[in-house]
């Protein structure tokens, strides 16, 4: 009796493992990670673009800035008596 | 020689990089490497568009035989190509660190196919591939061992990001940068793997300037890599106590005099440390790899390297008694080290007592080896009564009764013929000069 019940038991979990295995969602062989950098992308397009649009910006001004304080020393030399 | 097949389905590609004068323009700049076309009637298969002839390639190395600083190179070549290739309307398909080889001292592209149109709203098709090749060892180069370069041995499309990101420390995910493009990456590729992608859905919309961004924050991503300042025992050799400034000088007379006398066309230094003398040979113009097995070493050798412009010498990081296998699919994507062409030239300064006593290396096996791989040798040899190899013995049994001149002598005349044994000035050390059998 004591013998039935294991057996039965054993088969059980064996039916259970096959029926895991065969409904089992992540088979890594068939998993393109390709697709998730291509929608990884997609979801931060937003944010590297607004980064470009922010480098940019920032380039600009201190393009500005520098064009500004050469001017400004370009004027200061010519105003410079000379000795 | 190489010869490459352009197949007619990658025939607008390759005559828009020809048409737009990218490939000039690269070509120009050093990054590209310059190939020409040969007659149609060498079309190898059908469906071929042209044959080309890429300039040869000296040696090929591997990113996982690179230091930090190659490695980074080389992302950063990429990074510029793709910048290069935008402003003409195209795009880099691959970012494979394997395409990317060190010509003349400079990180060159050698994949002449890799481009493709830039489409308007597509995102970078080798985004994942950059990381995994050369972001993720960067960063974990960085931020967790020098070795880890190794890595990428195992695992020839690059470092997986999920892997990547379990290694890295947790306070990497403070980094904008990691946790962006390795962190987040990797849990999202996860959790996205199953969906199916329309790669060409007009829905799915990545701007211009989307693409300018991305480019810009990986370039970001790897120059804010940095290396620890590296100091191994073996970095400082040459300013310690291993030699006097007389010896060291006699020594490099006697370099100098075997190879003017010999003038190899190419030269290995194995054990080269930081290259002093390996120097010697590319100073010359001698094509010359200086292999170490201490990344600190070969990091600051490239780094000298690069400040001296220097073309003929190539440092590489190599573990003599574990040297690069075939690897990759049916054991020949990559090549091995004896089967990437051989030198002229071997030389082994310095290096023998730590094969045959540190490594239990018979001599005449060491003899053998050397002998599999070129037509000339300068080999050093250093015995028991120097201070480097008392110290290698200071704490074990001294096991080699067969460590001794006259030994060394025989076991390598039966490889080579000694054209020439010269003693160096003020030391016990002997260098020469043999020609293989």
């Amino acid at each position: 009796m004591r013998n039935r019940i294991g057996s039965l038991c054993a088969s059980v979990a064996l039916i259970i493992c096959f029926l895991w295995m065969v409904t089992m969602k992540d088979v890594h062989a068939y998993i393109d990670l390709g697709s998730g950098s291509f929608l990884f992308q997609i979801l931060l397009a937003s944010l590297f673009s607004s980064l470009f649009v922010l480098k940019v910006f920032w380039r600009r001004i201190i393009q500005g800035i520098t064009k500004v304080l050469s001017t400004i020393k370009g004027q200061s030399d010519t105003q410079t008596p000379r000795r | 020689v190489i010869y490459r097949q352009v197949n007619l389905s990658c025939q607008e590609d390759y005559d828009l990089l020809l048409g737009s004068g990218l490939y000039e323009d690269l070509v120009n700049s050093g990054l590209l490497v310059c190939h020409s076309e040969l007659p149609e009637s060498t079309l190898i298969s059908p469906g071929g568009y042209k044959i080309i002839k890429p300039e040869p390639i000296p040696f090929i190395s591997y990113p996982y035989e690179w230091c930090f600083s190659q490695l980074q190179d080389a992302a950063l070549t990429t990074i510029r190509i793709l910048k290069r290739a935008l402003e003409f309307g195209m795009s880099l398909k691959d970012a494979s660190a394997y395409n990317i080889q060190f010509l003349r001292g400079k990180p060159i592209l050698i994949d002449t196919l890799s481009f493709e149109k830039y489409r308007e709203g597509a995102p970078w098709a080798a985004y994942r591939q950059f990381c995994q090749h050369f972001l993720a060892p960067l960063a974990l180069a960085s931020y967790r061992d020098t070795g880890m370069g190794r890595l990428s041995q195992l695992h020839i499309d690059g470092i997986p990001l999920e892997l990547a990101s379990s290694l890295l420390p947790i306070r990497t995910r403070l980094k904008p940068s990691l946790q962006v493009h390795i962190h987040l990456h990797a849990k999202f590729q996860r959790n996205s793997a199953k969906q199916t992608v329309d790669r060409t859905s007009s829905n799915r919309r990545f701007s211009r300037r989307a693409f300018s961004g991305l480019i810009d924050s990986l370039e970001s991503a790897v120059k804010g890599l940095r290396l620890n300042p590296l100091k191994t025992e073996w970095t400082d050799y040459y300013d310690g106590d291993s030699y006097s400034q007389t010896a060291f000088n006699h020594k490099i007379e006697l370099v100098t005099g075997f190879l003017n006398e010999i003038r190899p066309t190419s030269v290995w230094d194995l054990g080269s440390n930081t290259g002093a003398f390996g120097r010697l040979a590319g100073n010359l113009g001698i094509q010359t790899i200086a292999f170490d097995q201490d990344q600190a070493s070969v990091e600051q050798s490239y780094k000298t390297s690069v400040d001296r412009n220097e073309t003929n010498v190539l440092p590489l990081v190599l573990d003599l008694l574990n040297p690069s296998p075939k690897i990759g699919w049916a054991n020949s994507e990559r090549m091995d080290l004896i089967d990437r062409g051989n030198p002229d030239m071997l030389m082994a300064l310095a290096l023998i007592h730590h094969l045959a006593i540190a490594q239990n290396l018979p001599l005449g096996m060491i003899a053998d080896f050397f002998r599999t791989m070129c037509q000339w040798a300068v080999v050093e040899f250093i015995p028991k009564s120097d201070q480097k190899v008392a110290l290698l013995l200071a704490n074990r049994k001294d096991i080699f009764p067969g460590y001794t001149q006259q030994n060394f002598e025989a076991e390598f005349s039966r490889d080579f013929e000694i054209q020439l044994a010269q003693r160096i000035m003020d030391s016990e050390r002997t260098l020469y000069l043999m020609r293989a059998k």
